[in-house]
C-alpha cells in the first residue's frame, strides 16, 4: 500500500487569549501525536464528535494552520513549512470541499466566474479556454449550463454543494478533503452528492479523506475508517472490520449512539 | 431504537390534545403568495410525541411556527384549531400553554445574562432550590454552580439541556422541538433525545418533535407525520410507517438513507426538488419526483387513503399493489 497522504505525530496547537479558563497554559492542544496513512485511490473516512479536532487536521493538511510538530507528507513531498511557488505547485493537488457552500461561495459573484477562479491562480488558461473547462465541470457534476449565470442564493443546497465541487474538480487534484459536505443537506438531496463523489472517484484518479459525524455515511462510502477522539485516532480500520468488531470503548459508544449506521 | 410499537399513554382520555382541520399558510411577499402550508390536518393526543418528518421546504416549521402565532403578520393563516376542545386562534394564544425549543440553543439564550438569571424570567420564581430543580430535571448536573454560568460556559448539549429546563418552567401541556438535536453530536443527540422522551412521564406535555432526520423520529416518537409541500403524504405509528411505508414519498426518503445494506451500490436519490410554494400544484404534490404516478396522479389531489387503523397515506396507490 503506497502512502499518498502520510501524516506523523502531527501536533497543532491553538494560542489561547489571556484570561482563558482551562488549561494552565496558555496552549490549546488540539492534535496531539497524531499519525495517519491514506492510501492513493482510497476513501478514507475521519468519524468523531465535535472538538475532536477533524476539522483541524484537515486545516493543518491544506496548510490553513501550521503544525506545532510532526510530519505531513503529500506523495512524497514534506508540506509543512512549505511555502511559495513549490507549496502551490504541491497544493493545486490537495482541495477541500466544506460544510457549508454558501459559506463557501461568494455571495456577490456568479456561478462560472467561481468555478473558474483556481484556473487564474493555477494555470495560464485564458478566458475561453477556462470557459470551457467551467463548461465540462458543469455537465460532469450534473449542472445545466443555466446554472453559469447565476448567484449562489438562486442555488438549492444540493446545486451550491456540485458548484463548490466543481471549483474543487477543476484543478484535477488527486486528493480531496470534505468536511462534512452533506451534513446540511437533506437525505433525499445528500444520496444524489455520494453518488455522484462515487462516480467521481471511480471514473478519475482520486483519493478521499472525508470526515464526517455521521456513522451510516462513513460505512456507506468509505474504504477504512478512521475514529478520532481528542486529537487522536482511537481506532483505524477497515469499514467492514470497524462495524462488525469495534475494539476501542470509544468507538463502541460512537456506534451505539449512532440513530442511522 | 427506543419503542416504536408503543401507542398512547394508558389511562389517557382520547380526546385530542389539539386538532388542526385545514391549516393553510401563506406568505405575502411583493413578488406574489407562496404557499407554505396547503391544507394541513392532525391531531396531536394527550402526552404523545408526534413526529414531524419532510426535506426542507416542505412546511415542518412553518406549519408550527403559525400555530404559535409566530408568523410574519403580513402571512395569511386559516383553519380550524381547537386545543383541548375548546377553539383556538393562531394568535400567539398557544405561547401560554405551549414551549418552543429550537434547533440552536445558543441563538436561543441571552449571551450577557446567567443561566439563572434567564431561567428566573420565564420560572417566575427566585427559589433556587425551585431553579436547580427544573435544571437537574433536564439532566444538568450541578445546578447550584451552573446558575450562575453564562452560556459561553456551557457546552452545546448543556446549552440544549438549559433551554429545555426553560421549556418546563412555564410547566406546558405541548412542547414544539424543532429540529433540536440537528446541532448536536450524536452521542450528546442520543442522550438530549432520552431526555425529550422523558418528558412526557408524570402526566407531563405532549411533544411535537420536528426533525429531517428520520433515524431521530424513529428513535422516541409514538406517531409520524410525514409533510411533503404543505400538505400530509403519511401519518401513522412511527414503527408501522418506518417499516411499511405507504406513501411512495416516504418510500423515497427512507431508501436514500445511507446504511450498511446499501454499500456498495448508488443510493436511491430523490429526482427534483420540492416543490416551489409560489407555483400552483395540480393533483398530488410528489407526482413530478415518483416512480411510480400515473395518469391519475396529477389531476385530483389525493385523500388520506386508510392502510390499517390509525395509517393513513395520501396516495391513490394505496391499496393498489404498486
Amino acid at each position: 500500500m503506497s502512502a499518498l497522504l502520510r501524516i506523523e505525530d502531527l501536533r497543532v496547537e491553538y494560542l489561547r487569549r489571556r484570561g482563558g479558563r482551562g488549561e494552565a497554559g496558555r496552549r490549546l492542544r488540539v492534535i496531539h501525536g497524531l499519525s495517519l496513512d491514506v492510501a492513493a485511490g482510497e476513501t478514507l473516512a475521519v468519524v468523531g464528535e465535535s472538538g475532536s479536532g477533524k476539522s483541524t487536521l484537515a486545516a493543518a493538511v491544506v496548510g490553513l494552520v501550521r503544525p506545532a510538530a510532526g510530519s505531513i507528507r503529500f506523495d512524497g513531498t514534506e508540506l509543512t513549512g512549505l511555502r511559495g511557488r513549490a507549496g502551490r505547485r504541491i497544493r493545486r493537488r490537495i482541495q477541500l470541499v466544506a460544510q457549508n457552500p454558501l459559506l463557501a461561495l461568494s455571495p456577490r459573484r456568479r456561478v462560472a466566474a467561481q468555478i473558474e477562479e483556481p484556473l487564474l491562480v493555477h494555470t495560464a488558461l485564458n478566458r475561453r479556454q477556462r470557459s470551457v473547462r467551467t463548461d465540462e465541470m458543469l455537465a460532469a457534476l450534473d449542472l445545466s449550463p443555466g446554472v453559469r449565470r447565476r448567484f449562489p442564493h438562486e442555488l438549492s443546497g444540493g446545486q451550491a454543494q456540485r458548484v463548490v465541487l466543481a471549483r474543487a474538480l477543476i484543478l484535477e487534484p488527486s486528493l480531496i478533503l470534505f468536511d462534512e459536505p452533506t451534513s446540511a443537506l437533506d437525505v433525499s438531496v445528500q444520496a444524489g452528492v455520494l453518488n455522484l463523489l462515487r462516480r467521481l472517484k471511480a471514473a478519475g484518479d482520486l483519493t478521499y479523506l472525508f470526515i464526517t459525524h455521521d456513522l451510516g455515511v462513513a460505512r456507506h462510502l468509505a474504504d477504512r475508517i478512521a475514529v478520532m477522539r481528542a486529537g487522536q485516532i482511537v481506532e483505524q480500520r477497515t469499514t467492514a472490520d470497524l462495524f462488525g468488531d469495534p475494539r476501542h470503548a470509544y468507538t463502541r459508544s460512537l456506534l451505539a449512539s449512532s440513530l442511522t449506521a | 431504537m427506543g419503542s416504536p410499537m408503543m401507542g398512547r399513554s394508558p389511562g389517557q382520555p382520547s380526546t385530542p390534545l389539539m386538532c388542526v382541520e385545514n391549516l393553510h399558510v401563506t406568505f405575502n411577499p411583493p413578488t406574489g403568495p407562496v404557499r407554505a402550508v396547503r391544507g394541513v390536518s392532525l391531531e396531536l393526543n394527550p402526552g404523545e410525541i408526534l413526529g414531524v418528518a419532510g426535506e426542507s421546504g416542505c412546511g415542518k416549521s412553518v406549519l408550527f411556527r403559525a400555530l404559535l402565532g409566530l408568523a410574519p403578520a403580513s402571512a395569511t393563516v386559516t383553519g380550524n384549531v381547537h386545543f383541548e376542545g375548546r377553539p383556538m386562534a393562531c394568535d400567539g394564544s398557544l405561547q401560554k400553554v405551549a414551549a418552543l425549543i429550537q434547533q440552536n440553543p445558543g441563538a436561543a439564550l441571552n449571551p450577557v445574562f446567567t443561566i439563572g438569571q434567564q431561567l428566573r424570567m420565564v420560572a417566575r420564581s427566585d427559589d433556587p432550590a425551585v431553579l436547580c430543580d427544573l435544571l437537574a430535571r433536564a439532566g444538568l448536573a450541578e445546578p447550584q454552580r451552573l446558575l450562575n454560568a453564562y452560556p459561553h460556559e456551557f457546552s452545546g448539549g448543556m446549552l440544549q439541556r438549559a433551554v429545555i429546563a426553560m421549556a418546563l418552567a412555564t410547566e406546558p401541556r405541548l412542547v414544539i422541538a424543532d429540529e433540536p438535536t440537528t446541532a448536536l453530536d450524536v452521542t450528546t443527540q442520543a442522550q438530549v433525545l432520552d431526555l425529550i422522551e422523558d418528558l412526557r412521564r408524570d402526566d407531563g406535555p405532549a411533544v411535537v418533535l420536528i426533525s429531517h432526520d428520520i433515524g431521530v423520529i424513529r428513535r422516541i416518537c409514538d406517531r409520524v407525520v410525514v409533510l411533503y409541500a404543505g400538505r400530509v403524504a403519511e401519518v401513522g405509528a412511527t414503527g408501522r410507517v418506518l417499516t411499511d411505508p405507504g406513501h411512495p414519498y416516504t418510500r423515497a426518503l427512507l431508501a436514500a438513507i445511507p446504511r450498511a445494506t446499501a454499500a456498495g451500490g448508488d443510493l436511491p436519490a430523490i429526482p427534483g426538488m420540492v416543490p416551489d410554494g409560489r407555483e400552483p400544484i395540480v393533483g398530488c404534490a410528489f407526482a413530478p419526483r415518483c416512480a411510480h404516478a400515473g395518469p391519475g396522479c396529477t389531476t385530483v389531489v389525493p385523500a388520506p387513503a386508510p392502510i390499517r387503523p390509525g395509517h393513513a397515506a395520501a396516495c391513490v396507490l394505496v391499496g393498489e399493489s404498486p
